[in-house]
């Protein structure tokens, strides 16, 4: 097997890259993931999304074998962590959360330490990532930023061309520029055949980036879906200040709007599904004062799968009850 | 092969390593500078002892003046102090109790009721002080004070070498006599018979804790004055080393990039223990250095096979508390806590030896201190190791080891 590819021609991953079933981890009696059941295959970008504590960093750890899964089991590259651990570790690119280090090393130091740790001894992508990031390698990292220290995680993630990259909360500290950046690094990064598996509590963050979200909540992964459906679901929210009063029906009875509120006499919040192009245009009818327009929060998001997902759960659980 | 982790830890480590082994450098050089002067104080070992004090004065003519002073208490008639001049040992002197008030007082009664003089001297309270040492015998005893002062300043005529001071009730009775001393002059060895007299009383070695040698000679200084407290500092340096090695990583995080390169936990731990092991010969080797150094500088004569012996003996300690420290390291995820235990750990396990060495009842005590199982300053002496001294602390290394291997591979290295 090829773990450390330049070019797409010889990529040579098993499919799926990524497999869980059933997987499950408790912490004694506390929560970890139930029941988490994902397939990632090859090329693809995850998006991994849930609040803090959800189960994230969970599932990356388990997968990665830094823990032991309860019951159910997983396997990354076709290989079982339980069984391989270092094996499956050293066949992915890994951005832990909240990095930390070796801070007396210089950056270039560091990296060149890992690499040789990972015995990998072909081309390296360490100074054109560096360029990239604008990232000092001779300076040392303890005198590193918390966002500078980060680049630093993510050159390593991607310094050796794995064909799997794993980032857990892979944007923090880094500032909008920088941010952009890294989300064109993982479209050449899919472009070139690569798989990408990203955790993140940023809505924002995994649209601009992934091709399938999963969301989890409370240890439990509730959805998962292609981006284009699930952009469609999520919707924008339009906040406008008018100037005077106009009949919130002119835009409930538009085609993709989800609902409409009426904070103010002269205000509205627009809740937007898909194209608002004939919103815009309603708009343009009137005298707009003011225009918010901005994502839909994580927590209105898990509000609204819940809401189709809570009586499934219901369902299921009574079912497995009766059973048992 | 490369050690890639091993050269980063070390590479990071570097500064406490170089700081640690100058300090030793240092502190090698700097007890065997302290041995010349100590070689002369330790002309006079027992210049004070049991309340009395004796120090020279100068000399007169060639003859060494000296002040002997004295405690008193209430309830004296007279006090009178005496000098022998080397015809009697120290071991005839020690024979018997040591208690609060220094010797059995039979043996020094029969003393001196062999010795007429004094007896009759003492009769005659109203005699006139001797105003310099009176002979009262043909075998060196002097008397050099009579009377009701705590002090003499006399001319060292009779060429004595042991004094004490006899400290007289109202009832004039010798039996209920309290002693003060007995205070020495000259090479402990050579006036009493020092080295033979341990020998033949391993009640009074055991008082001393085993560690009764004569540091008058290069040997018994380096064993007494640096191997006594080696054991606990070589423990302490490697302990600290040594308990960060699973936990630092897991509580600064730097756990999960370290084994996210592909290392195996197994390979993770090898190039850490590499890492102390070579960091307890380091310690060893500048210990080692600082004392050749040291002696070399003074002039002496560096005693080459009981220091070797004496470094060897420590190693097995060492790795016993190395193992011990690891599994900490692997059970505790704080390395502040880690090395907070592993402190906790010396230190009692060192609280333990001294027990098991001045409490009566505190013999069995050393089957469970580590410590114990260390004696530098005996391996010096005879040139060898003791086999019991090997073998249980790396059977504590071994066991302590093979656990925290197994443990670390099972572990859950959470975030």
């Amino acid at each position: 097997m090829l773990l450390y590819e330049y070019g797409l021609s010889d990529i040579m991953a098993p499919e799926p890259v990524i497999e869980m079933r059933k997987l499950t981890k408790y912490y004694g009696r506390s929560r970890g993931i139930i029941d988490v059941d994902l397939i990632v295959e090859r090329g693809e970008v995850f998006g991994f999304l849930g609040p803090n504590g959800a189960g994230k960093s969970t599932t990356i750890r388990t997968i990665l074998d830094y823990i032991r899964p309860t019951s159910g089991f997983a396997r990354v590259n076709g290989m079982d962590p339980q069984k391989e651990g270092a094996k499956v570790r050293r066949s992915v690119g890994y951005l832990p959360s909240d990095f930390e280090t070796y801070h007396g090393m210089t950056a270039r130091k560091y990296l060149r330490t890992l690499l040789s740790m990972m015995e990998y001894r072909g081309r390296d992508r360490i100074e054109e990532l560096a360029e990239r990031f604008q990232l000092d390698l001779d300076r040392k990292i303890k005198e590193f930023s918390r966002g500078n220290r980060q680049k630093v995680g993510l050159v390593s993630a991607f310094m050796h061309y794995p064909l799997l990259v794993i980032l857990d909360e892979p944007t923090t500290g880094l500032d909008p520029l920088m941010q952009q950046e890294f989300y064109n690094l993982v479209h050449e990064e899919k472009e070139a055949g690569r798989t990408v598996f990203l955790s993140s509590h940023i809505l924002a963050e995994v649209e601009a980036i992934c091709d399938r979200v999963g969301i989890i909540k409370e240890g439990r992964l509730i959805v998962v879906e292609a981006m284009r459906s699930f952009k469609e679901k999520t919707g924008k929210i339009m906040q406008v200040r008018f100037d005077r009063e106009v009949d919130p029906s002119l835009f409930s009875s538009i085609r993709g709007v989800a609902h409409v509120e009426v904070p103010e006499p002269a205000e509205l919040t627009i809740t937007v599904s898909g194209n608002i192009d004939a919103v815009i245009k309603e708009l343009a009818r009137h005298t707009v004062l003011e225009l918010d327009y901005e994502d839909m929060s994580l927590e209105s998001l898990f509000l609204k799968y819940y809401e189709k997902e809570l009586p499934n759960r219901r369902k299921a659980d009574a079912a497995g009850g009766a059973a048992a | 092969m490369k050690l890639p982790l091993f050269a980063a830890s070390l590479s990071s480590s570097r500064m406490s390593t170089i700081i640690y082994c100058g300090v030793l450098v240092f502190y090698g050089i700097m007890i065997m500078s302290a041995f010349p002067s100590v070689m002369e104080t330790a002309s006079d070992p027992f210049a004070e002892n049991n309340g009395a004090t004796i120090t020279e004065k100068g000399k007169i003519d060639g003859v060494p003046v000296y002040n002997l002073t004295w405690h008193t208490q209430a309830g004296v008639l007279t006090h009178f102090a005496l000098g022998f001049s080397g015809n009697i040992s120290l071991a005839d002197l020690m024979q018997g109790s040591f208690d609060a008030d220094g010797m059995d007082w039979d043996m020094i009664e029969g003393f001196l009721e062999e010795r007429p003089g004094i007896s009759g001297m003492l009769s005659d309270q109203g005699s006139e002080r001797p105003k310099e040492p009176m002979a009262l015998d043909e075998n060196g005893t002097s008397l050099l004070y009579l009377g009701e002062g705590t002090y003499v300043r006399f001319v060292n005529t009779p060429g004595s070498t042991i004094f004490i001071a006899v400290l007289v009730p109202e009832d004039g009775n010798l039996s209920n006599a309290t002693i003060k001393g007995p205070v020495m002059l000259g090479n402990l060895d050579v006036v009493t018979g020092f080295d033979e007299y341990i020998k033949d009383n391993p009640f009074v070695e055991g008082v001393m804790g085993g560690a009764v040698v004569d540091f008058t000679h290069v040997r018994g200084y380096i064993s007494l004055e640096y191997f006594s407290m080696w054991p606990l500092f070589l423990v302490i340096f490697i302990a600290i080393k040594t308990s960060g090695i699973v936990s630092k990583h897991v509580e600064d995080r730097s756990m999960d990039i370290l084994l996210a390169t592909g290392y195996s936990r197994t390979r993770f731990l090898n190039e850490k223990m590499l890492l102390v092991l070579v960091n307890l010969a380091l310690v060893l080797i500048f210990a080692f250095l600082g004392l050749l150094l040291g002696t070399i500088m003074i002039g002496e004569t560096f005693p080459l096979g009981g220091m070797i012996f004496s470094f060897l003996d420590s190693i097995p300690l060492a790795l016993a508390f190395i193992g011990l420290s690891l599994l900490v390291s692997v059970l505790v995820d704080e390395g502040g806590k880690a090395i907070g235990v592993v402190m906790g750990l010396v230190v009692g396990e060192y609280i333990l030896l001294i027990v098991a060495n001045l409490a009566s009842w505190g013999s069995t005590l050393e089957w469970f201190t580590l410590f114990s199982y260390s004696d530098p300053y005996r391996a010096m002496i005879d040139n060898s190791l003791d086999a019991v001294n090997v073998i249980v602390p790396l059977a504590v290394a071994f066991v302590s080891i093979t656990l925290s291997y197994i443990l670390f591979n099972r572990k859950e290295i959470h975030a």
